[in-house]
Formats: structure tokens, C-alpha cells, sequence
């Protein structure tokens, strides 16, 4: 099944549906769960094409673990000069799901940059990140065989009609669940100037989406492929990688994995070896201006790649990076790879930064950086390193589920900066002036739609509010509303359930169902994000008056009123004039509430929600209200507006 | 010294016309913040921290005043950039009948309106030409400092890139200085002299750079001066409109005299070019 070719274009999804998808997608994971473990003895393809299967059939103590379905031995060179890399490519591939493979799917996703004809320049004509695209790009299989079977011949090379980022090749005999097929591939990268998270700049050479790769079988034997999108790319079967990249010795070359060595095999050509295990993607860097800065956290050596002038910038990675490991060890499970790699960009990459590969990601540069503002470069190094779980070794279907990478890892990246700078100053401290990760996903959020719909059916102006930041508010508000102890238990359950394997929101909503009960994940966690439900609280009419003459006893009657439709808990606080207050909880299940109070002195002002629980309320300035016993003030806002606009007046006038 | 006495008591003995030119500024602010105004005190107004929210939380009440206000917000944002470009249009006559008075010692408003009408076409046309002026020489500057930036980019350094950006940036308003000196003294030349805007602007343009000293270096000190006195009374209204603040006619009273000052400073520059314009420019040089 290819997924572009099923899956209409609409708008946003029914929620039926995503349902379905979802309740779909659970089981094929028990399906996967169940499936017994097979041989990962090479598979010979037979000579003609039939039903039959091929290669060993499955031996229990043999299929590979869900995280090693895959093997790839690649040895590749670039050439700097004409951006090109030359290929050769032994893949070892485990049909893992419970039915025979009669064809293959491969991700040939350089071809995005080819023409404007492909899915990704169509959903994106006007460049993606603010960068026009610039010198195409594409990928060449030249030699694509099965033993000694040519399977180019009879492959089908546009599954989306004008996109060749998809390859399907009809296999000359099936392969049994179990069975491991070995491939050959002969190809050649073009990479394209930067303008999306791939290709070159300057000397920088960033090869991502760079290889054939084969996409990932569903247990229930139907092949989740999907065309190169403008927003959201992964979803791979995990597996080991061999590569070996010959570049000119001037080049310092960085990779997914970490460095087997580097050998010098003809004049001014070094070969780099680099080696990976359980990671879904290979992506590695080279430029000859490249300076490592390195450092040690815990059993992770962590290089930061920067040119020269960027010293400081990779100096505060480091820092984010040696914040961030323990802290995403601590709740998500330990990082399970020795190296990491986090390259800085240079001006004229940028559109390469903010991108996340296995043990890889390019975080920003100076260019990003402004003192006292933690949510430019800061934020990134941090949500890039976040997604080394959420995605990395958590491998949701990112195309399908964008939001279970993007809204975890945002929420995880501002948990992090609240904890690193406080909450009130954790996106920015100038001065006096601070500004909290609570008001940066407010601001970005106002667009957001429900949070489960796939990538591509999302309108470019609401993507990141949807996937990434309304998410956030989200899982923010459960965890202040329900208490951090239940949320930091389910998400941890969430992470380590889904490690080294392909969870789905089910996945997330039972872990949530485990923790908060089913009442929660019903009336809350589900329709918040598959269904955009919103939640908050407002106050209407606040009086009091006085049932004396004598004025010693009072009357108050505060409305409040439930804004959106999820029912979360919160309290009034009630404030008055002899500087008593008191709180009273709201019953989250009426949509209005009248509070009366009957007191000695009158009642100055309300306030619901007045710890700000529920960040996700979408407007705080009707939470609190004055009564008219409250002392008047003045207001001057008017008048000192009336000056600032004389004084900006002045300069364009007389 | 003596010149700056001279210009001083000029400017003085034209303070109506002065008066009325703050005041016009005033109305025209008044008119373009009344919709975020009103808008901002409808969503404050019960609210016990009132504008205090505004700054709370880092502006987060911003999101919420702004979301959903639709025409109100449209109106909120439309109306000062109208307001600001109808300014601009006017500031060329507005300026020159403001010269014409100060220069011929005039009191009353009524003379500053008719020498706005009479100045009006020629006061455009020169606008047009000191608008290109400053244009060609922004861009000239912004172009070699794109220029050293290509050239830093390419040797892979991205400092020198960036200090060449800066210092484009920095020059290119730099620049901007002597323009506005030589901009007044052409005004000055069309309402006080032969009125003819080439010339006008050529004898503004060479007193700017001929005598820096006595033109460029006097703008700069009073323009200095009037945007301190700008700034000073922008943080005035905050420190008095702060937590137990002083009443709307203490903030008023501060605010407007403080602004009133800045404008009556750039009327004593204006009041140099008149002097200047009523001597041949070249004895200056």
C-alpha cells in the first residue's frame, strides 16, 4: 500500500479516521509483537518471478529484534568540487511482518530537489525555512539488484504522478515472513545547494536523505511509503549501517554512529569509516572548515563541529547538550550511543540548521544567537537533542503522526528551558524583562488545528502551531493540572514502550490511560490533540455589595464560566478588602458556575486558574476581574500612548 | 555663540507658530493610537492588574488582547501608519512654512498656514529629490557593506561578514545626519530665499558637506538633544503612571512639556537655517 496514493488530499482528517488509522496501526504493532523471530540468513532470490518464497524461511532464535530489521554496507565518495557522491550499496533486509513481500519500496528522497515537479517543491514552491531553492539535487540508482535479478527493469518509478522520491521494485519471487533478502545498489547523489536540510553551502557539505533507503513494512505486511513532503520525512525500519566515505584530506567529515577509523587509500583521498547500530537514517557532514570542539558527558563523547568565529556558539551547545542528555536519560531512558555530533551551520546553511539525524543534528550558529534570548540557539541545540528520542530511537511514523516527535520533543525542549532559566525568564531574560516558553507557545499556537492529523494535510501556516507548540500547552496543562509525579511517570512508560520501535498515539493515550485513568485520556489527552478541543476558564459578572447599611456584611457573586470543551479542574481565587482571600474549586463538568459568598468585607477582585495551570487557555485576560469596591485607578495608558505616538510622529513629521 | 543667541531668540519670538506645530503632532498621535487605545483599555479595564498586564509574563496578555479583536486590531494598526504617512506628506510644507515663520519672526498660526499653502508645491518637490538623495546614498552604503559581506562570506570567515554589515548599517545612518542637516537648509533656501528647490537642494547639500562643523555637527547636537528629551519623557510617563502613580494630569503635564521642549529645540534648528539661508552660504564655506 503507498500511503500518497490512498490517502486523500483533504484538508485535516476526519477524526474517524485518524481513529481508525490509529486503532489500525495499534494492530499491527500487537501483529509485530506476536510476530515469531526469524533467520537473517542470506536470502538468494529465485530465478523467476512467482509466488513462491524466497530466501530462508523464519527460524525462531533468528529474526532480527524489532531494532535491527535492516543492515546497509555502503561505500561512498564525495566529490566535493561537483557536490556529488558516488555509491555502492549492500542491503540485508528482514521481511519482519506477517506476510510474503512481493515487492520492495525505497525512499529516493534527493529527488524532492530535482525539479518543481516533486511533492515537496509543490507543497513548498517558494523554498521552505525562508530559503529559495537553488541548484537541483538527485539521486541516481544506477544498478539495483537482487542477487543476480536486475530489478530496474520492471521498478515503478513515480508513485505520486511528477514525484520520483518513491521506488517500488516488484520482486521476481516473494519473501517469507522472516526470510532476509540481500541487495545490491549501484548509485549517485547530486546534492542540491542547501535550501532544506540537505545538500551544500560554501564548503559545507550536508548529506542527508542521501541513499537509497528502503521504506518500512508494517507487520501487517502493507508498506507505509510516503512521497518527500515539505514537512515531516522519517519513519524507517531500525538497522545497522557499515559506510565508508572517501573525501580529499582536507575535508573533516562527520557521521551518524561513530568514527571505525580513517585511512588514507590513494594521494590527498582519506577514507572515513563510520559504524551504527539501531538508528533508522545515516546522514554525515564534510566541509575542510570544520573545527571539533569536543567534550565528555557521561559515556557520550560530544563533538560540536563549527567554523572558526563560532567558538562561543559551540560552547553554549555543548552546555545545552551536556544539560539535555542526563536530563532526557533521566525520564526517557539512558542514551544508548557512545558519540553524538552537533554541527553549527554557517550563514548561507542555514536552512540545513534545526534538522535531527541519529546521533546527528545541526543545532543553529551565531547567526541564531542573542544574548538573554534562550529560544533562538538554545532552543534548537535543545529540541534537536530531544529528538533523539522522540523519533530517534522513539520512531513514530513522523508523516502520518507528525506530532508525536514534534509535540513531545517541543514540550520536553521548553520543560528543559524552564528548568535551566526558571519558567518566568525560560525563552528570554533581558534586563528586567523576561518572557517564559508558556508565552513563545502561546503566541505560536493561535493557528493551531487538532495536533493528529498527517504532515501534509496541514496548511504550511499551521503546521508548527498545530505539531509543535499547541502540543506543548497541551501536555504542559496535564502536567500542572494532574500533577508532574502521574505525567513524568506517563511519559516515561510512553518513551521506554515505544524505544527502538514504531509507536503510535495509542501508544501514548494507553501509557496516559495507565497513569491518569481512562477519564482523563477520554475527556482530556484525546480530543485536546486529535480533536483540537480547546480548554480555559473565564469570569463573568463580579459584584459585590454591601446587605447592611453599617457595610459589615457583604455579599459577592462571582461567574465563572468554562471556555472550550474539556473539563479541566481549576480554582477561584477570591480576594478582599480586609486582605482575607480564599479559593474555591470549580467543578470542571459545569460549563458555568455562580459562586456566592456571604462576608465581613467587601470583595475587591477574582481570579480563575490564578496559578496559570492551564497555559492552553486560550486568553488570561478574562480570568481576573475587579469589583466596583475596588480602589478606581487611573488609567494612563492612553496619554503615554499619545506621547510615544508624538514622539515616532516627530521623526517622520516637522 | 552669538549665532546660536540669535537663533535662540528667533525661535522664541516664533514660539505660537512652534505651539501650534506640537500641537498639530499631538492631534495627529491622538488620532492614530485612539483605536489600540480604546481597544486596550475595553480588554483591561476590569481586569485588577490593568495595563500592568500588558508587561506581565512577558507581554503573554498580548496574545490574548490581539487574538479575536479582528477590526478593532485591524483599526488599532491601520490608523497609525495612515495617520504616520499623511505626517510625512505634510512634513515638507509643514516644515518650510514653519522656517518662513521663525525666519520672519512671525507669532500667529494663521501666517504658518499660508506659508504652508504657498510653500506646499515646492516644499513636495524638494522632499522628492532629498527622498532620492538619501535613498541613492543608503543604498550605496548597504551595497558595500553587502559587497565586504560576500567578500567575508567567501573567504569563510563570517565575522568580517558580519562586521562588514554592521559597518554598512552603521554608515548608511551615519549618513543619514549631514542628509537631514542639508535637507532643513534647502528647506530654509525655498521658504526664506530665491524658492527654487535644485538650487535649494544643492546649497543644502554643500553646506552640509562644506561646513560640517557649523551644519552637520549642530544638527546632531539638537537632534541629539531633542530625541533625549523624547526619551526622557517616554520614561517619565512610565515612572508616574507606575504602581501608586501620579494622576493623568501629573503624566500629561510631564509628557507634554517635555515634548513641547523637543520640538521648540528643532525650532531653534530651524531658526540656524534661517539665519544661514539670510546670508550667502558661500561666506559660510
Amino acid at each position: 500500500m503507498i500511503s500518497d496514493a490512498t490517502l486523500p488530499a483533504s484538508a485535516l482528517s476526519p477524526i474517524r479516521r485518524e481513529r481508525a488509522v490509529a486503532r489500525g496501526a495499534l494492530l499491527a504493532s500487537i501483529v509485530a509483537l506476536l510476530l515469531t523471530r526469524g533467520s537473517p540468513a542470506a536470502a538468494q532470490p529465485g530465478p523467476s518471478r512467482g509466488d513462491r518464497p524466497v530466501g530462508q524461511p523464519a527460524a525462531t532464535n533468528d529474526t532480527p529484534e524489532p531494532s535491527r530489521v535492516v543492515s546497509y554496507r555502503i561505500r561512498a565518495t564525495l566529490d566535493p568540487a561537483i557536490h556529488v557522491v558516488r555509491a555502492t550499496m549492500d542491503v540485508r533486509w528482514t521481511n519482519t511482518s506477517s506476510r510474503p513481500a512481493t515487492t520492495l519500496l525505497w525512499h529516493l528522497y534527493l529527488n524532492a530537489f530535482r525539479d518543481q515537479r516533486s511533492v515537496f517543491a509543490r507543497e513548498a514552491p517558494a523554498g521552505l525555512r525562508g530559503r529559495s531553492f537553488g541548484a537541483p539535487g538527485r539521486i541516481d540508482v544506477v544498478q539495483l539488484r537482487a542477487g543476480s535479478i536486475d530489478l530496474l527493469p520492471t521498478a515503478r518509478r513515480e508513485l505520486v504522478p511528477g514525484d520520483t522520491t518513491q521506488l517500488e521494485t516488484p520482486l521476481p519471487s516473494a519473501v517469507a515472513p522472516g526470510a532476509t533478502l540481500e541487495l545490491s545498489v549501484v548509485f549517485r547523489a547530486v546534492l542540491p545547494e542547501v535550501s532544506a536540510r540537505t545538500g551544500w553551502a560554501r564548503d559545507l557539505h550536508v548529506v542527508a536523505q542521501w541513499f537509497p533507503k528502503l521504506a518500512r513494512l508494517e507487520p501487517d505486511g502493507t508498506w507505509r511509503s510516503f512521497a518527500f513532503h515539505a514537512n515531516g520525512e522519517f519513519y524507517a525500519d531500525f538497522g545497522s549501517y557499515d559506510v565508508e566515505i572517501t573525501a580529499p584530506e582536507d575535508q573533516v567529515v562527520a557521521a551518524t554512529g561513530v568514527s571505525a577509523g580513517r585511512r588514507r587509500n590513494a594521494p590527498g583521498r582519506v577514507v572515513h569509516t563510520f559504524r551504527a547500530d539501531r538508528v533508522h537514517d545515516f546522514a554525515f557532514v564534510a566541509s575542510p572548515s570544520l573545527r571539533p570542539h569536543r567534550r565528555r558527558v557521561g559515556a557520550v563523547d560530544v563533538t560540536a563541529l563549527a567554523y572558526p568565529g563560532y567558538e562561543r556558539a559551540a560552547d553554549a551547545a555543548l552546555d545545552a547538550v551536556a544539560f539535555g542528555i542526563p536530563w532526557l536519560s533521566r525520564r526517557f531512558g539512558p542514551y544508548p550511543y557512545p558519540a553524538l555530533t552537533v554541527l553549527m551551520p554557517p550563514l548561507g546553511a542555514e536552512g540545513a540548521a534545526g534538522m535531527e539525524y541519529p546521533t546527528l543534528f545541526a543545532s543553529g550558529g551565531p547567526w541564531l544567537t542573542l544574548r538573554g534570548v534562550h529560544v533562538l540557539h538554545e532552543h534548537v541545540a535543545l529540541h534537536e537533542l530531544a529528538h533523539q528520542w522522540f523519533q530517534g530511537m522513539v520512531a513514530t511514523d513522523e508523516s502520518r503522526w507528525p506530532m508525536l516527535d514534534e509535540g513531545l520533543t517541543e514540550w520536553a525542549t521548553a520543560r528543559m528551558l524552564r528548568e535551566r532559566h526558571g519558567a518566568r525568564c525560560s525563552a528570554a531574560h533581558i534586563s528586567s524583562l523576561c518572557v517564559s516558553m508558556d508565552t513563545v507557545h502561546r503566541f505560536a499556537a493561535v493557528d493551531a488545528m487538532p495536533s493528529l492529523a498527517a504532515a501534509h494535510d496541514y496548511p504550511p501556516s499551521a503546521y508548527g502551531a498545530s505539531v509543535y507548540f499547541q502540543p506543548a500547552l497541551v501536555l504542559e496543562t496535564a502536567r500542572r493540572v494532574w500533577g508532574a509525579r502521574l505525567f513524568d511517570e506517563a511519559l516515561r512508560r510512553y518513551a521506554m514502550r515505544g524505544r527502538f520501535s514504531h509507536p503510535t498515539p495509542e501508544t501514548l493515550f494507553r501509557a496516559f490511560e495507565e497513569t491518569h485513568g481512562a477519564t482523563f485520556v477520554d475527556s482530556f489527552l484525546r480530543p485536546a490533540l486529535a480533536d483540537g478541543v480547546g480548554a480555559g476558564w473565564a469570569l463573568g459578572r463580579t459584584l459585590t455589595w454591601p446587605l447592611t447599611t453599617e457595610r459589615k456584611v457583604w455579599q459577592s457573586e462571582v461567574d465563572v464560566r468554562r471556555v472550550g470543551g474539556l473539563e479541566v479542574p481549576t480554582v477561584v481565587a477570591l480576594r478582599y478588602a480586609d486582605g482575607r482571600s480564599e479559593r474555591v474549586r470549580i467543578d470542571p463538568r459545569r460549563t458555568w458556575t455562580r459562586l456566592v459568598r456571604t462576608s465581613t468585607s467587601a470583595l475587591m477582585a477574582a481570579e480563575v486558574d490564578p496559578d496559570r495551570r492551564i497555559p492552553m487557555d486560550a486568553s488570561f485576560v478574562d480570568n481576573a476581574r475587579s469589583t466596583a469596591e475596588a480602589p478606581s485607578r487611573t488609567s494612563t495608558l492612553g496619554l503615554r500612548l499619545v506621547a510615544l505616538g508624538q514622539a515616532l510622529l516627530s521623526w517622520v513629521g516637522p | 555663540m552669538g549665532g546660536a543667541v540669535r537663533a535662540l531668540r528667533l525661535a522664541w519670538s516664533a514660539r505660537t507658530a512652534t505651539f501650534v506645530v506640537h500641537a498639530l503632532v499631538g492631534l495627529a498621535a491622538v488620532i492614530a493610537v485612539a483605536p489600540i487605545s480604546a481597544m486596550l483599555e475595553s480588554a483591561l479595564g476590569d481586569h485588577p492588574d490593568g495595563e500592568a498586564l500588558l508587561l506581565a509574563h512577558g507581554g503573554a496578555a498580548w496574545v490574548d488582547i490581539t487574538y479575536g479583536w479582528g477590526d478593532a486590531l485591524r483599526a488599532g494598526i491601520v490608523s497609525p501608519i495612515l495617520v504616520g504617512t499623511v505626517v510625512a506628506i505634510v512634513s515638507g510644507p509643514l516644515t518650510c512654512g514653519w522656517i518662513a515663520t521663525i525666519g520672519r519672526a512671525e507669532h500667529g498660526a494663521t501666517h504658518l498656514v499660508r506659508q504652508c499653502v504657498l510653500l506646499g508645491p515646492r516644499a513636495w518637490l524638494l522632499e522628492i529629490v532629498a527622498l532620492a538623495a538619501r535613498a541613492a546614498v543608503a543604498a550605496i552604503a548597504l551595497g558595500a557593506g553587502a559587497g565586504a559581506a560576500a567578500v567575508g562570506g567567501a573567504l569563510g570567515d563570517d565575522r568580517v561578514a558580519g562586521i562588514a554589515a554592521v559597518a554598512a548599517f552603521a554608515l548608511a545612518a551615519l549618513l543619514l545626519i549631514p542628509a537631514g542637516a542639508a535637507t532643513d537648509l534647502a528647506r530654509a533656501e525655498i521658504a526664506l530665499g530665491r524658492g527654487r528647490v535644485l538650487p535649494a537642494a544643492w546649497l543644502g547639500l554643500r553646506a552640509a558637506v562644506c561646513a560640517p562643523h557649523r551644519t552637520t555637527a549642530v544638527y546632531a547636537t539638537l537632534g541629539s538633544l531633542g530625541l533625549a528629551l523624547a526619551l526622557v519623557s517616554l520614561a517619565a510617563g512610565e515612572l508616574l503612571a507606575g504602581p501608586g502613580g501620579a494622576s493623568a494630569v501629573a503624566v500629561l503635564a510631564a509628557q507634554q512639556t517635555l515634548l513641547l521642549g523637543r520640538t521648540f529645540v528643532r525650532s531653534c534648528w530651524l531658526a540656524s537655517c534661517a539665519l544661514r539661508v539670510a546670508r550667502p552660504v558661500n561666506a559660510t564655506v
